[in-house]
């Protein structure tokens, strides 16, 4: 008894010895791996790749050029139901504004022509706007020191910020590889136009959920996961919104749909701001 | 029994260990993070207004024609060729087949129409979304026949806002010096225009040098500096009624006078044996306070967006530097820092930048800088660049460039804070000394 106590101690130590030394070495090791490509690619991959990619914009003949997006949208979406029916609905009393009711000014006034459009919160954009730094956006902007800095690049830098699933959680391993996760930020960057270096832009992050078909189309409506107060907010998000439309469709590897069928897609301008 | 204990026991740590080395619970869906994306002009198409019954087309036309140069000039839009549009005839009335403005990679889509209400012009508009379909903006205007193309710069500025998330700034005025004749005779008059350089209209009759007019916080009334009479000295005119007043009894010449946020004080300069200290007047008790007792030039002050603080040009430490106090004139300090001298700091309406003429090897530069001298950046350069002037949204600057020259005289620019996006302003003649006015109403 006492002496299988003892070799239960024993081993007890010598496991937490273990676990001790040889854990923080090995994670050590472990974590910066995490986003380095290790894909072994054949020289087509690689081209295909590099297609993707802002800054290989000179050497793309390839068919997957991600800016191709003129005769395609004619074909696959059908126009969204709910919104053409709004104006109609609207004409009416639209069309009796009851003018007399507003001051009698001799300058223009401004009106609503449609009850829904949400009244722009106005106290919370006032707060925001304090909170503008335009020493963020400096790097991008100055002229004198570095005229070169006016478009940045994508695929530069890796984002750090915010933990990024590549694979889901149905208990398969399949994930998408760093190559096609790569492709895939890289051909968005491409579509993303975010207001420029708004009012509070570091502090913005959108939260995009999507729904993609299996020929890499959009379904339905993109949804945005979070919130702000700010109109820079919902400017922002509609500029991601923008992007993931005209981004479509996406190719992405056909076996690997139900990875892919589901996004969410986290836009941060902050780095374009802060870093040019 | 001894080997059921020695395995019970161990167990634990087993379990600990399988733990520590299982791969975490993946997340539920595929999740990136989107960090980098295209600073260029968004594509949008603005199509002709229509104009209801016996409502004139031009009319309708003048208005979008209004709508699409302010976005163009602003450098955030890139308005598409009317040539290129499929679907024609588009009114508020229905929905626009979006498909076919999809294929101009437009991103954006407004409409409008003009319509008779009572005598009055009723103009209403619609910004789609044109990749999503969804309308972001929708708005009634109300105005006299002869303000149509007031009701292009609120549609601007209603897009604008919706795109961008900022305020926008096309519905505003400048005041600035109209400058006519040769150089050694010059003419300086007042002059007023909406800011795209529209509607001019002289206040003064040139018979008097007129320099620094600024608009009060209420666009109705403005301060400048005239030589009328034995002193240069500051004055005060409303716009609507021609009314004009001498700002303060002073003795000697005051210059560079600029309103407070709230429209009740005058900050400016005076003059009085070789030095200029600054002194500040309320518009109602009429009682003034010097704000600065230093030997040298102080002059050129300008208020913060909230009135605590007051931003001047000194060289009370040998060339012109820019310096912040407290609006009692309390805490006085240098805030530039780079080479080279600097002079007509303004603050900017957001309150976090301070724009100026500087300086140096030759060269007049527009920049900004924080508010304590920090991130200094240029944005324009030239032979003789000066006076810079923010718009509202404390995005776009104005200010005047001088072209050398016996024939050569000043121009108005703007300037956005990006650097690159720079246009001239058409004015009649020359014009110098603008000042933005805030937005209308």
């Amino acid at each position: 008894m006492r002496r299988s106590t003892i070799i239960s101690i024993a081993l007890h130590v010598a496991i937490l010895v273990w676990v001790v030394a040889i854990f923080p070495s090995a994670r050590l090791d472990m974590s910066p791996l995490l986003d380095v490509p290790v894909d072994i690619m054949t020289p087509s991959e690689f081209t295909k790749l590099k297609a993707g990619m802002v800054d290989s914009k000179d050497n793309g003949p390839l068919e997957k050029k991600p800016e191709a997006p003129k005769p395609k949208a004619v074909t696959e979406k059908t126009e969204p139901k709910p919104e053409e029916k709004t104006p109609d609905k609207e004409a009416k009393p639209k069309d009796e504004p009851k003018p007399e009711e507003k001051k009698e000014v001799v300058k223009a006034e401004k009106k609503p022509a449609k009850p829904e459009p949400p009244k722009k919160p106005k106290p919370a954009p006032e707060a925001k706007k304090r909170d503008f730094n335009a020493d963020r956006i400096a790097a991008l902007l100055n002229k004198i020191p570095d005229q070169t800095q006016a478009t940045p690049k994508a695929a530069d830098t890796p984002p750090e910020a915010k933990k990024e699933a590549h694979g889901q959680s149905t208990g398969t391993e399949m994930t998408m590889s760093v190559n096609e996760i790569d492709a895939l930020r890289a051909k968005i960057a491409q579509c993303w136009s975010p207001p420029p270096g708004g009012l509070g832009a570091e502090h913005i992050v959108i939260r995009l959920r999507l729904q993609l078909a299996e020929d890499g189309s959009l379904v339905g409506y993109p949804s945005v996961e979070n919130s702000g107060g700010s109109g820079f907010f919902q400017a922002a998000a509609d500029s991601a919104v923008r992007a993931v439309y005209q981004c479509q469709p996406y190719t992405l590897p056909a076996d690997k749909y139900s990875v892919w069928r589901d996004l969410i897609l986290n836009f941060d301008p902050s780095q374009m701001y802060g870093n040019g | 029994m001894t080997a059921k204990t020695l395995n019970l026991s161990i167990l634990p740590a087993v379990a600990a260990l399988v733990l520590c080395l299982a791969p975490k619970p993946a997340m539920a869906v595929v999740e990136l993070n989107i960090t980098q994306g295209t600073i260029q002009p968004l594509p949008i198409a603005i199509t002709d207004f229509t104009a209801d019954g016996s409502l004139d087309p031009a009319t309708a036309k003048e208005i979008s024609d209004v709508v699409s140069a302010d976005l163009k000039s602003s450098g955030l839009f890139a308005p598409i060729d009317h040539a290129a549009f499929i679907e024609q005839g588009l009114d508020t009335a229905r929905a626009p087949r979006f498909q076919d403005w999809r294929v101009l990679n437009a991103q954006a889509l407004v409409v409008g129409r003009i319509g008779d209400s009572d005598g009055r012009l009723k103009a209403e508009f619609r910004l789609w979304d044109v990749q999503s379909g969804k309308q972001l903006a929708g708005e009634q205007f109300f105005t006299r026949p002869k303000d149509a193309r007031r009701i292009g710069h609120l549609i601007a500025d209603a897009v604008y806002e919706k795109i961008t998330g900022e305020a926008g700034y096309f519905d505003t005025r400048v005041v600035f010096v109209d400058e006519s004749g040769p150089k050694d005779k010059r003419v300086k008059r007042l002059a007023i225009m909406d800011q795209d350089g529209h509607n001019v209209r002289l206040l003064t009759s040139g018979q008097d040098l007129v320099v620094t007019p600024r608009f009060s916080p209420s666009t109705q009334d403005i301060t400048y500096m005239s030589y009328e009479g034995e002193n240069p000295k500051v004055y005060l005119l409303n716009i609507e009624t021609g009314q004009k007043e001498v700002v303060g009894g002073f003795p000697g010449m005051t210059f560079a006078p600029r309103f407070s946020p709230n429209g009740q004080q005058i900050v400016m300069s005076l003059e009085q044996g070789g030095s200029s200290n600054i002194y500040a007047m309320d518009l109602r008790s009429r009682r003034t306070t010097q704000l600065t007792k230093v030997d040298g030039i102080n002059t050129a002050p300008c208020y913060s967006p909230d009135g605590r603080q007051v931003v001047f040009e000194s060289d009370r430490d040998g060339s012109q530097q820019l310096y912040v106090m407290n609006s009692d004139g309390s805490n006085q300090r240098k805030i530039s820092r780079e080479g080279g001298s600097y002079s007509t700091p303004v603050w900017s309406p957001r309150g976090d930048l301070v724009a100026f003429t500087k300086q140096v090897g030759g060269q007049f530069l527009i920049g900004v800088m924080k508010t304590d001298g920090s991130g200094e950046r240029i944005l324009t350069e030239g032979f003789h660049n000066e006076g810079p002037t923010w718009a509202p949204n404390g995005r776009v600057l104005m200010f005047f460039r001088e072209s050398p020259g016996a024939a050569g005289g000043p121009r108005l620019y703007t300037i956005d804070l990006t650097g690159y996006n720079e246009r001239q302003v058409a004015t009649p003649a020359f014009g110098s000394d603008p000042a933005w006015s805030p937005l209308i109403n």
